[in-house]
């Protein structure tokens, strides 16, 4: 679909396969290790899953660089579609998080025409979860589309004793997908007016 | 319009394809919206001033000490009808410059090339190419897609004139051309595409004709001699040839892109040539050069002795300086020189920056001037 505009898909973070090979995480921030490090070039976006009054909320950490989503080689200047790859920490109690691998989420962004060139690990930044907004090389980047794709069973569920019930992973997107806001593109034709 | 990001279930066959249809209609509505952008875009290009209307091309404040000789022949050439210009000269005098100006005062919008050895017809004019499935269709290069408009060939010297610019040979002298290119390739008696040398409204579907504003501004590097007998008598003749040379005055040049820079106070008038100005003429003496990497030097020192003042003798970290710059950005200029004018060039840089004769910045410019020589 994407060649019939000339546009390739980048795949942030396709090339390590599990959390374990991109950088070392922290189970007591829920973040990376080494927030600088690893968020120049971040391989996963890592989100915190609380269970919060019965119910599972998705929240940003609160570190250095928790808002770039994802780099990708734009060197080329036709890349039309960028994925990141979510990878949640789960909070137990106040500084203990685990990474739950089996739970894994695609986030998908559609860009027409495609993104400027770029380096050939250029960042997504200051990604807004309340506005949508996102920055690509010091400017908002527009897109087209954004989707969340799961990649899980809707049932599959995720225990520990530290929490007081099991939590489901259809519960988690829907937090996620309630934290994320997309602002895509008006990209009705010009010169008709919108009601 | 903001909303909560959409969820797809990637196990579930149904939202595999949801998610596709979604995203081909996002990119669909994107395209149309482009489209649409672009068309309106180009509706306003072509209101530009036509070749036809008389157009006074102004002396420009961004380039400086270019002769008055440049202007008025420019402006000549399009008050008698010649369509297309070729400005040669030194390198760094400012042709490339020249020809952007001038094509944003005739049109307000240009396309531009550059000469490169392995330009093709393809590149230029179009050719088929694969479209997928086996099939393949004429794609018009960049001077059919930007056929309303300057075209910049830049540094034409660097590309086998003929083969780029042969195959517009009839065009420039107002006959039709037609393309080896058929508009559907697996029909055989469809129309082949043909390039019109003149304007012509409501052209066919294989028509290609230039709109008013169309011309073609070349520039040519004369360090490069061969490329200016290379190009056959016929072909230059469609074109209005303007030298544009290097500053007259190159004390004059150099105090007044100070003055503009805000270098030197507006009232500082030198009795002497400056030290720049001496290495400038000596390096003409043997290789003439345009103001550009002149210019370069000039940044660099500044960027290294920020308090320095130009018109005076420099010190000896300020002498670092100038060879610095010298080093950068003239020296690269004057590979294969005779070693008598490297000479003179080392003898004097070294006397307007005051060197030591018997020191060791001496020896290094003389040694990396003779170097270059041949
Ligand atoms: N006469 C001038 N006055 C002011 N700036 C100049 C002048 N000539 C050149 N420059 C500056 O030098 C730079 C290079 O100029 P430009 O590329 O137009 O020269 P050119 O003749 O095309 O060089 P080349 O032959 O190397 O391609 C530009 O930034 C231009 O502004
Ligand atoms: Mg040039």
């Amino acid at each position: 679909m994407l060649s019939e505009y000339d546009l390739e898909l980048r795949q942030c973070g396709s090339k390590k396969k599990t959390l374990h090979d991109c950088k070392p995480t922290n189970e007591t921030t829920g973040f990376w290790d080494s927030p600088t490090d690893a968020s120049n070039k971040p391989l996963r976006w890592l989100l915190h899953l609380e269970l919060v009054k019965d119910r599972v909320i998705a929240r940003v950490p609160n570190e250095h660089g928790a808002r770039r989503i994802a780099f990708a080689n734009t060197a080329q200047g036709t890349s039309g579609g960028v994925t990141t790859r979510i990878v949640p920490a789960i909070q137990l109690r106040e500084e203990k998080f685990v990474f739950y691998e089996t739970w894994e989420w695609l986030l998908l962004y559609c860009f027409l025409p495609a993104l400027p060139a770029g380096s050939s690990g250029q960042l997504f930044d200051k990604f807004d979860e309340t506005s949508g907004s996102l920055t690509y090389m010091g400017k908002e980047q527009q897109y087209i589309a954004a989707s969340l794709i799961t990649l899980q069973d809707d049932d599959n569920e995720f225990s520990d004793p530290d929490l007081p019930r099991a939590i489901k992973y259809s519960e988690a997107t829907e937090a996620i997908a309630k934290l994320i806001h997309i602002a895509p593109a008006d990209t009705a034709p010009v010169g008709k007016d919108t009601e | 319009m903001l909303r909560n990001v959409p969820v797809y279930r990637g196990l579930e066959v149904q939202d595999r394809e949801r998610l596709i249809d979604d995203v081909s209609d996002a990119y669909t509505r994107a395209a149309a919206a482009i489209r649409a952008r672009e068309a309106a875009e180009t509706e306003d290009d072509s209101i530009g001033p036509t070749s036809l209307e008389p157009v006074e091309i102004p002396e420009f404040d961004e380039l400086i000490g270019i002769d008055e000789s440049v202007y008025r022949q420019i402006n000549a050439a399009l008050a008698t009808g010649k369509q297309h210009l070729m400005l040669y000269g030194p390198p760094g005098t400012g042709k490339t410059t020249l020809a952007q100006l001038v094509s944003g005062v005739l049109h307000g919008a240009y396309a531009m090339i550059t000469g490169s050895a392995d330009w093709t017809s393809q590149d230029v004019i179009g050719g088929y190419q694969p479209i997928g499935e086996g099939n393949v269709r004429f794609i018009p290069g960049v001077l059919l897609q930007k056929f309303d408009r300057p075209l910049i060939i830049d540094e034409l010297n660097r590309c086998d004139i003929d083969k780029v610019i042969g195959p517009l040979f009839t065009v420039l002298s107002g006959q039709k051309t037609t393309l080896p290119y058929r508009t559907d390739v697996s029909e055989k008696n469809s129309p082949a595409f043909v390039i019109l040398p003149k304007p012509k409204p409501g052209t066919a579907e294989h028509e290609f004709a230039p709109k008013p504003g169309w011309r073609i501004i070349a520039t040519i590097n004369s360090i490069d001699k061969a490329a200016l007998y290379q190009m056959s008598f016929a072909l230059a003749r469609r074109f209005g040839w303007i030298y544009v040379g290097i500053p007259r005055d190159l004390q004059y040049f150099l105090l007044a892109i100070m003055r503009k820079s805000e270098l030197i106070g507006d009232e500082s008038e030198p009795d002497d040539d400056i030290p720049l100005t001496r290495i400038w003429r000596a390096v003409n003496a043997v290789r003439v050069i345009g103001p550009a990497p002149i210019l370069d030097m000039l940044k660099t020192v500044h960027a290294i002795e920020p308090g320095i003042n130009f018109l005076r003798a420099p010190n000896a970290e300020e002498a670092t300086a100038y060879l610095d710059g010298f080093y950068m950005y003239i020296l690269p200029m004057l590979d294969g020189i005779l070693s008598k004018g490297a000479h003179t060039i080392a003898a004097e840089v070294q006397s307007a920056l005051a060197l030591d004769e018997k020191g060791e910045e001496s020896r290094t410019l003389n040694y990396r001037l003779v170097d270059l020589a041949v």
